[in-house]
């Protein structure tokens, strides 16, 4: 393999995985903090991917300006969604075991409306406008600009994550109630409060998937399971509720798949994906950096 | 002297109250506490619980119990395992939802207040199994326990905690988790004690700990009484606590079947007996 196949392989790899983070990271929180197995989680990426298509569309503006805004109203669905269905779900639900099995269920449901909301909205064929498809020259290596900008604004909103919950009092009570629910209850965190939010910032963060993959990919009602899927086995790599895990597992899925698909074929995407799936679930079922 | 009154109230039920003739009559509680010495009674809170009935899905722990841990004194709670001692600091803390009964701090009624609006009030638990955030740092779980207070009440008490427990400050970026039985229960009391607490609920706090480090843990007790905070303790280790407590109140099977002066029930064969697990009346 020369060297800028290598580097183009590289960059698709980076691309793919940070997008996978994003989304995963999102899905962790809700499952890590509340048990909640949204799988339809993706849909909320379609759904930001094609308000801003549609935005962009109305206006011709560049869809940056609309990701931000884009992300607030998922922000906000996710509130109203725990508030009208998962709050519920939590407290009717006996246990945590059932917690899961209920909104999977609930989740499935959220699945089916929301897909063909946008069947009916949008049509069921595909759509798309790319955005800043142009090659960009670093040194020796091309790559195409929207292409690095999905990378640039992937890097940064996951670093951006990472850090609140790293360094700020806020980010620390929502790793504490990770760890410790009982403990983090029992110094004062208000889980009433920081819930709902959570929910939210995951939606808020498929919603930023959704949008920058408005910009390279064409758009479709089911493009989100996928994404899912990718989620939940990122999640399994990187270990439940572990947020630097599910990174640099959303990187190495990203890796695998990207080089995997160049060694066999596009259509394996899906085996290889499921291979990773299968071989951590044998060999490391606590997840990669589980000690 | 309003306190001699209140330590002599609510009515205990004893045990052989209700029950016929056959109950031991226990020991009543003691009518002439330590005499409050002057700051000591002004810092704490008083916890009062009546008639409080709690348990799991409908099967009752809790039948109905009634204590008073008075200001800026120690209060131990013993009795065998499955007694409801557990049952009843969740339900102090708020984390489990009584039945019925009341539970008053300072007079007032705890009733709807979550387990945060209890901590803003002055509560805090230390729970049984500590609950840390095992991979966070030393210094996070101390931050987190100021979680509601402001940053310079925070640094102010990260300070107060390390003066208590000196070997919290020398492990400040050790992760939780990798710290010996002993250091994690020493940081599971000081991160209760970040939020300045009034009123320290401790759920056997001596548990599976070496006995140097009892000794120690006791130590810092007394201490953090000293300084007013009143201290409601669960323990296994009885004839420790004793020495450490003002008042005993003694649980068996969901209800409370003895209750005095520490000192006074330190020789009780009774209990031995509750300590042990055996039958009491029937």
């Amino acid at each position: 393999m020369n060297f800028y196949l290598f580097i183009d392989l590289v960059v698709a790899s980076l691309v793919t995985g940070g997008l996978y983070a994003v989304v995963a990271l999102g899905l962790n929180l809700q499952y890590g903090l509340m048990r909640i197995m949204n799988i339809a989680h993706g849909e909320f990426l379609m759904i930001g991917a094609y308000l801003t298509y549609t935005l962009v569309r109305l206006t011709g503006a560049s869809p940056l300006w609309f990701i931000p805004p884009m992300m607030v109203v998922l922000f906000l669905l996710g509130l109203v969604l725990h508030r009208l269905i998962f709050r519920r779900l939590a407290a009717t639900s006996p246990s945590p075991e059932a917690m899961e099995a209920r909104s999977l269920i609930v989740g499935f449901g959220l699945m089916f409306i929301l897909q063909n909301v946008a069947q009916l909205i949008w049509g069921g064929g595909m759509s798309g406008q790319a955005y800043l498809d142009e090659p960009v020259k670093l040194g020796e290596i091309t790559v195409a600009a929207n292409r690095l900008l999905v990378l640039v604004v992937v890097a940064a909103a996951s670093l951006a994550l990472v850090l609140v919950l790293k360094k700020t009092l806020l980010g620390k009570a929502v790793r504490g109630m990770l760890q410790a629910p009982l403990g983090a209850m029992l110094v004062g965190i208000d889980t009433r409060r920081l819930h709902p939010a959570c929910f939210g910032l995951g939606l808020a963060l498929a919603g930023l998937a959704g949008g920058l993959l408005s910009m390279v990919y064409e758009l479709t009602p089911s493009m989100g399971e996928p994404y899912t899927i990718s989620a939940l086995i990122v999640i399994t790599l990187g270990g439940l509720g572990n947020i630097p895990g599910a990174i640099a597992g959303a990187l190495l899925l990203g890796l695998v798949e990207t080089f995997g698909m160049y060694y066999t074929s596009p259509s394996m995407k899906t085996l290889i994906s499921y291979g990773v799936l299968v071989g951590v679930l044998l060999l490391r079922p606590k997840g990669l950096f589980a000690k | 002297m309003s306190m001699r009154m209140r330590v002599a109230q609510p009515p205990l039920p004893l045990a052989g109250e209700g029950r016929g003739e056959g109950g031991q009559r226990p020991l009543a509680p003691l009518p002439n506490p330590l005499p409050a010495g002057g700051e000591r009674g002004k810092f704490g809170l008083e916890l009062e619980v009546r008639e409080l009935r709690a348990g799991y899905g409908g099967l009752p722990v809790l039948h109905g119990i009634s204590l008073c841990a008075p200001v800026g004194r120690t209060t131990v709670l013993v009795g065998a395992n499955g007694a409801g001692k557990t049952t009843l600091l969740k339900t102090l803390a708020g984390v489990m939802s009584p039945v019925s009964g009341s539970v008053l701090l300072d007079g007032k009624p705890l009733a709807g207040d979550t387990p945060a609006d209890r901590v803003r009030r002055g509560m805090a638990l230390v729970p049984e199994g500590r609950h840390l955030f095992p991979d966070m740092s030393v210094r996070e779980n101390l931050e987190l326990g100021g979680y509601l207070a402001s940053r310079a009440q925070r640094d102010k008490m990260l300070e107060a905690v390390i003066g208590i427990f000196p070997r919290l400050g020398e492990r400040l970026t050790q992760a939780a988790g990798t710290m010996s039985g002993g250091e994690q229960q020493m940081l599971a009391i000081g991160r209760a004690l970040m939020s300045r607490p009034r009123l320290l609920l401790l759920d056997e706090p001596s548990l599976g700990l070496a006995p140097k480090m009892v000794d120690e843990m006791f130590a810092a007790l007394a201490r953090i009484n000293r300084d007013g905070t009143t201290l409601l303790l669960i323990e296994q280790n009885v004839f420790q606590a004793l020495a450490v407590a003002d008042y005993a109140y003694v649980l068996s099977h969901g209800e409370m079947i003895a209750a005095g002066a520490a000192w006074e029930l330190r020789g009780n064969d009774l209990i031995r007996r509750v300590y042990l697990g055996e039958a009491i009346a029937n």
